[in-house]
Order: structure tokens, then C-alpha cells, then sequence
């Protein structure tokens, strides 16, 4: 190799260092950066949910707050050492407990037996099939908690704040809702001659659209057990403060007590290391690096790009200190952030197994027929997860009421009363460790598998809409197995769900019937984990 | 008077001043890493947390010793004695995976008339679950001197500050 090309290949192998460096650094301390870019530019209105500005203090004070890594900030410090990036989202695309499509009586449900739990933000699906009626059709829900949509609201400023453990409010997470649109129920389009609609048009279309809904349901958790403010998971949170706090901080003592204990550090020369000839001791020397770096930083008006330079000349600076000064100082890198994964997943674990904890619901689920009248659906959901958690069983016991109305085929018939009553149980269990289901990735994550049957016993007062016609359902049983392959794409919040039934017959036709369901779930909670991160 | 009286009499007369109601607040924001107070001066600290599923724990680690856990006014909180020199203090929090995006752990000095100060030491879920700084034990003036130059006789009912625009 000639010594021009050496040199060459030495720039671009230093270039590309110093663009991976300063990579690492965003990756790791963007975060930061952008807070000490809103606290030089602050915005006209400020962000109620600004995570810089402590109204308390002036732009030096929340700037040495930002730029004081060891304060809160000492994993991303390790992480630009070393180099990582986490992500939460992974943790909910991992669950397996929530109901976010339609329940089985609509015609696009891919669910058979309804879950326990719902989003907590907001979730919707479309799916394609049917269960136990007579035709495929294509349904959209969108199912939320009633304090989600206060969250997000107070989120964006719109209110102030609330109690977050207020009665009312923990009485309204008990509640939630959904409503199912079915678009085979499409309205036609309203013409008129001179192309503009009319008043009476507007509102037929408006009908028409209204028709659409397929059902609307209320939930309300009745035995909750996975409320993280019971006794039981309090003390449980505690236990594994005790069990795992020591490892957690005794992990990174070579960076709070070795820079922030004077008399740590000068006892404990093999972990902090001594102070050279002339040198500062850590916590001397990084009570200055910090008031070094609030100063540049703290200047007013500073873009993002000239913050990024200042910002990363001064942790590089840190980091230099240290290795030169702590020995084994990469190995308790490793080890450090070791430990903060390891605190973490534990952390994520006793959330996850709280979340496997029973749990009982009651649904009330009104389903609007086009040319029917209404059905009341009381539903009966009991959830508990079994084997440590690898298998999430979830029974329903429901009825439903046939609202008084009149179906004229085949003969004039006044309906009215119990229409029929429904056993289902599933069982669930992930195709992969918990471990697997939570680690970070992108592409398709840890897939679920379910079994599901439901009984269905139909009264006499059981009437079918079809192709524009109504029947009296034949009364009998109704049975339905399933089998149900959920599969996630990491990270996205997204879900699809392929399940394959067979029924001994449906509500209209007394034949054998066997069908294929596809459907696409959306769950906010796991993009708004992601937001979190 | 400034001069350094140490040990059990600085206590003696600092529990004085305390039932008296002329010392209120203990320890003193030099920055966001470091706060002083007379050495001997007894501090209690807890964590509220907000917007977190009803989740509020907290372990406690002053001069490299794990605190016991007190509830203090309902709170996680821990009790100490400020020692001689700058000591580290770190307070490790939960926060639940599930918890809302303004999820936040925030510590409070109890004051001696038992109301909360905010220490603006704050944790998010995106930061580190552990909260460190230093405090300093200063030699201790003369406690009549220190209530007299700085701390209002009454209290205000609550000093933490939650209004909008503070972090939330």
C-alpha cells in the first residue's frame, strides 16, 4: 500500500469514527440536546409538558441541570461510551392480553372469545371474517379507556392537570368503551341534477352513514387485580426495590460516589483511582467540568448545531477524564449498564406479571342491525394467566336480549326477549421467552398462538338479517372452534391477527362451516411507550 | 457569632431552633449536584410521583448506606444526619412501563414545620431511575446566626411548585 493510500484510508477510517462518535453521541444524549436547545431558544409558548424547564430556575440553573450527567443522565453517558439504544415499545407489542378488534357477534370479528384487558390510550382494528354469523363482512373498531382520551387531552395542553389517584378518576379507568363500524353497510352516494347537495340529501347521507355503526359496547372492570395501587403489587414493587436496588447502584458507584463523595473517593483509590501529580480530585474536578460546561452552554441562542459541538467537545472531555483516571473504567462501563438492563428487565417482568394477575369484566355490547331490532349483549369476562405467566386463559359467559320489534319472514312474528347465551374460552400462549418478547428489534416479534371454542345456544326468539331479508333462526347449539396465529411487527404498536374456524353450523344455514379470518390491530400504548423512551 | 460548634451541641441547639419554629428549611441548593447543610443537621427527603399508575417507591442510599424506607406523609421517604464533607445521595425510583408519558418522580426536603419543598430534583421514564447529587456537611455556624439570616418565620402552606410549565 503506497503512503497516499495509507493516508487516505486513515481520513476515511477517522471520518467515519468521528460520524459514528458523534452518532452514538445523538443517539445517546439527544435527548439532552434537545432540551439545552429549547432552554436557549425558549418557544414563544412554552410546552406544558416541557421536560426542561423548571420554572424555579434561570436558564444557568436548568442548563447545569441538563448538563449534570450524573445526576439522571449517567446511562446515556454510558451508553455513548459504549453505544446503545433502547426502546419500551417492544414491552406492549409483547402483550397478549388485550382486546382491541371487534367481539364475535360482529361479521368482521377475528375474535372469538373477548379479552380482559383494552388499550389504554386507544387502539383500533379492521378485520375481516365472521364467527358465528352467516356472512363475511369487514369491520373497524376503535376501543379506548375513558382516562386515556383525559390524558391525551390534558396532554396537549387543553386542560390543566388532574389527580392521577383521584376517586373519580380511578373509578373511570375502570371503564371502557368501543364501537364497531361495519363498511359493508355503505352508504350510497347522494346525486342530485345539479350536482350540489341538498339540505334533505346532507341529511340522508348523514342516516345512512349512521347505520354504519355496527355496535357500540361499555366495559367495566369489576375485579382488578393487575391495579398496580393494590396492596398486594405495592408491596410487591417494594420487594423488588430491596431485592435489586443494591446491585442496581452499587453498579454505578464508580461514577455517583467516585464523583460526587469526597471521602468515598479518597478511600477508595482501586475503584476511583488517585489523583495525579498536580490533578484535581473527581469530585473537585467534576464540580468544575460541570460549571465549565453550564457556561458554554447556558450563553442564550445557541443553535442546535453549535449546542451539538459544545455539548459533545464537554462530555468527550468527561469521558476522557475517566478513562485516563478510574481503572478497568470500560469493563465498569459493561458491567454498569450490565446491571441497568438486568434492573430493567426485572422491572419490566414484575409490570408484565402484575398484567397476568385475574381479572374480571362485565360488557354491555348493543349491536345495531340494519333491519332488525336492536341486541343487548351482557358479557362475563375472567382473565388469570397460568404456568409463570406462559399461559393466559380467558373464559366469557354472555347473553344476549332480543329488543321487541316484529320479522316478517317466513311468517309475521313478534320478537322479543332472551335471544341466546354464549360459553367461550381460550387459552393463550406466546411462541417465544418473555425475554425474547421484550428485547429490542424491528421486524416481526414473538408470535401468540390461541385455541378458542364458544357454545352458542339460540332461543326461539333468534331472527337473522339477510340480503335485505330476516329469518327466524333456527333455535339449537351453535359450536365454534378456533385456532389464532397473532402475529406483531415490533415496535409499531401493529398486529395481525389470522385465525381459521370451524362451526357446526351458523345462525342462518344448518350446515358445517369452516372460514379463514385476517385482520390488522393498532394498539397507541405501545407508540406512546415508544414516545416515553 | 460564626464560629464552628460541632457535634451534639450544634444538634442540641438546631432541635431548639426546630420546635421553636425558627428553622424551617435544612438543606441549601448550591446546584443541581450539590447541596450543603451544617453537618449534624437531621434531613428527611421523599419521592411523590405523578401520572404513574398509582406507583410511588423509592430506595434511598446517603454516604454509601442504604436507608430504610419511612412512609412520610404518605410518601417513600428516608431519614438522615448530614455527615462532614460532600457525601453522595441517591434516590432509586420505579416508574411503571405502562405509566402515562408525563410519568415523573420529583424528591422533597420535609421541612421542619412538616411541609413539602421541592428540591427540583426530578426523574422522567426516559431518564435514570436514580436520582444523584452530593450534600455537603459545612462546618456549622452558629444556628441562631444561620435562622436569623435567611429562612422567613412562617412557612408557606405548600412550597413545591406544580403549576403549569414547571416540568410535568
Amino acid at each position: 500500500m503506497t503512503s497516499s493510500r495509507l493516508l487516505l484510508w486513515v481520513l476515511v477510517a477517522a471520518s467515519t469514527a468521528v460520524a459514528q462518535d458523534g452518532k452514538v453521541f445523538i443517539d445517546s444524549l439527544g435527548k439532552v440536546v434537545d432540551c439545552l436547545y429549547t432552554l436557549n431558544n425558549p418557544p414563544a409558548s412554552p410546552d406544558p409538558n416541557d421536560h426542561c424547564s423548571d420554572v424555579q430556575l434561570n436558564i444557568q440553573g436548568n442548563v447545569e441541570k441538563e448538563v449534570s450527567v450524573l445526576r439522571i443522565h449517567k446511562t446515556e453517558f454510558l451508553r455513548y461510551a459504549r453505544g446503545l439504544s433502547p426502546d419500551y415499545r417492544f414491552l406492549e407489542d409483547a402483550r397478549t392480553d388485550k382486546q382491541i378488534g371487534a367481539t364475535n357477534a360482529s361479521s368482521g370479528s377475528t375474535s372469538l372469545v373477548s379479552k380482559g384487558t383494552v388499550p389504554k390510550f386507544f387502539g383500533f382494528a379492521v378485520e375481516n371474517g365472521a364467527l358465528t354469523n352467516s356472512t363475511s363482512g369487514t369491520s373497524t373498531t376503535f376501543r379506548g379507556n375513558l382516562v386515556g382520551w383525559l390524558d391525551l387531552v390534558r396532554n396537549q395542553g387543553f386542560i390543566e392537570s388532574y389527580n392521577d389517584n383521584a376517586k373519580v378518576v380511578n373509578a373511570l379507568r375502570r371503564i371502557s368503551y368501543s364501537f364497531t363500524l361495519d363498511s359493508s353497510r355503505t352508504p350510497a352516494a347522494v346525486q342530485t341534477g345539479s350536482g350540489i347537495p341538498t339540505l334533505a340529501s346532507l341529511q340522508s347521507e348523514i342516516k345512512r352513514t349512521g347505520q354504519q355503526l355496527a355496535n357500540y359496547s361499555v366495559r367495566l372492570a369489576i375485579l382488578d387485580k393487575r391495579d398496580p395501587r393494590t396492596k398486594q403489587n405495592r408491596q410487591g414493587i417494594f420487594d423488588f426495590l430491596d431485592k435489586n436496588a443494591k446491585a442496581f447502584l452499587d453498579s454505578r458507584s464508580f461514577l455517583t460516589d467516585c464523583f460526587l463523595d469526597a471521602v468515598f473517593y479518597g478511600d477508595n483509590p482501586n475503584l476511583c483511582g488517585t489523583t495525579p501529580q498536580g490533578g484535581q480530585a473527581l469530585p473537585e474536578y467534576y464540580k468544575q467540568w460541570l460549571g465549565d460546561t453550564t457556561r458554554r452552554l447556558s450563553q442564550g441562542g445557541l443553535s442546535r448545531g453549535q449546542i451539538i459541538l459544545i455539548f459533545h467537545e464537554q462530555v468527550e472531555l468527561l469521558r476522557r477524564t475517566m478513562v485516563e483516571r478510574i481503572p478497568n473504567f470500560q469493563s465498569m462501563v459493561e458491567a454498569a449498564l450490565d446491571a441497568a438492563t438486568l434492573f430493567d428487565s426485572k422491572r419490566l417482568d414484575l409490570f408484565k406479571k402484575m398484567q397476568k394477575q385475574p381479572l374480571v369484566s362485565v360488557e354491555y355490547v348493543n349491536t345495531r342491525l340494519p333491519t332488525l331490532p336492536d341486541l343487548s349483549t351482557v358479557r362475563f369476562i375472567a382473565e388469570g394467566s397460568f404456568f409463570n405467566a406462559k399461559l393466559d386463559l380467558t373464559g366469557n359467559i354472555a347473553f344476549t336480549i332480543q329488543n321487541s320489534g316484529t320479522v316478517l319472514t317466513p311468517s309475521p312474528q313478534k320478537l322479543g326477549g332472551l335471544r341466546d347465551f354464549q360459553v367461550a374460552a381460550q387459552g393463550e400462549v406466546p411462541l417465544g421467552s418473555l425475554a425474547k418478547s421484550i428485547a429490542p428489534g424491528t421486524g416481526i416479534g414473538t408470535m401468540s398462538l390461541a385455541f378458542a371454542y364458544l357454545s352458542e345456544r339460540l332461543s326461539d326468539q333468534s331472527a337473522v338479517s339477510f340480503a335485505g331479508y330476516n329469518f327466524m333462526a333456527e333455535p339449537g347449539w351453535i359450536h365454534v372452534g378456533q385456532v389464532k396465529l397473532t402475529i406483531p411487527v415490533k415496535g409499531s404498536g401493529v398486529k395481525i391477527p389470522l385465525s381459521f374456524s370451524v362451526a357446526n353450523r351458523t345462525e342462518l344455514i344448518r350446515e358445517k362451516d369452516v372460514r379463514a379470518h385476517i385482520g390488522v390491530t393498532f394498539d397507541m400504548d405501545a407508540l406512546i411507550a415508544g414516545f416515553k423512551k | 457569632m460564626t464560629g464552628c460548634t460541632c457535634g451534639t451541641e450544634v444538634q442540641e441547639r438546631l432541635i431548639v431552633l426546630i420546635l421553636e419554629g425558627r428553622w424551617l428549611k435544612l438543606l441549601k441548593r448550591i446546584s443541581s449536584s450539590l447541596f450543603q447543610a451544617p453537618v449534624g443537621t437531621p434531613v428527611q427527603i421523599v419521592a411523590r410521583a405523578r401520572d404513574n399508575n398509582g406507583v410511588n417507591a423509592a430506595a434511598y442510599r446517603y454516604a454509601q448506606a442504604d436507608l430504610p424506607v419511612q412512609t412520610v406523609q404518605g410518601l417513600p421517604g428516608c431519614s438522615f444526619t448530614v455527615l462532614a464533607q460532600q457525601r453522595a445521595f441517591s434516590a432509586l425510583v420505579v416508574f411503571d412501563p405502562g405509566a402515562k408519558p408525563s410519568a415523573r418522580y420529583d424528591l422533597f426536603e420535609v421541612d421542619t414545620d412538616g411541609t413539602l419543598s421541592d428540591m427540583s430534583e426530578d426523574t422522567f421514564p426516559d431518564s435514570d431511575p436514580d436520582i444523584s447529587f452530593s450534600i455537603e456537611g459545612i462546618a456549622a455556624v452558629a444556628p441562631e446566626a444561620m435562622a436569623s439570616a435567611a429562612q422567613p418565620k412562617k412557612a408557606p402552606a405548600i412550597k413545591e411548585s406544580s403549576a403549569p410549565g414547571r416540568r410535568s
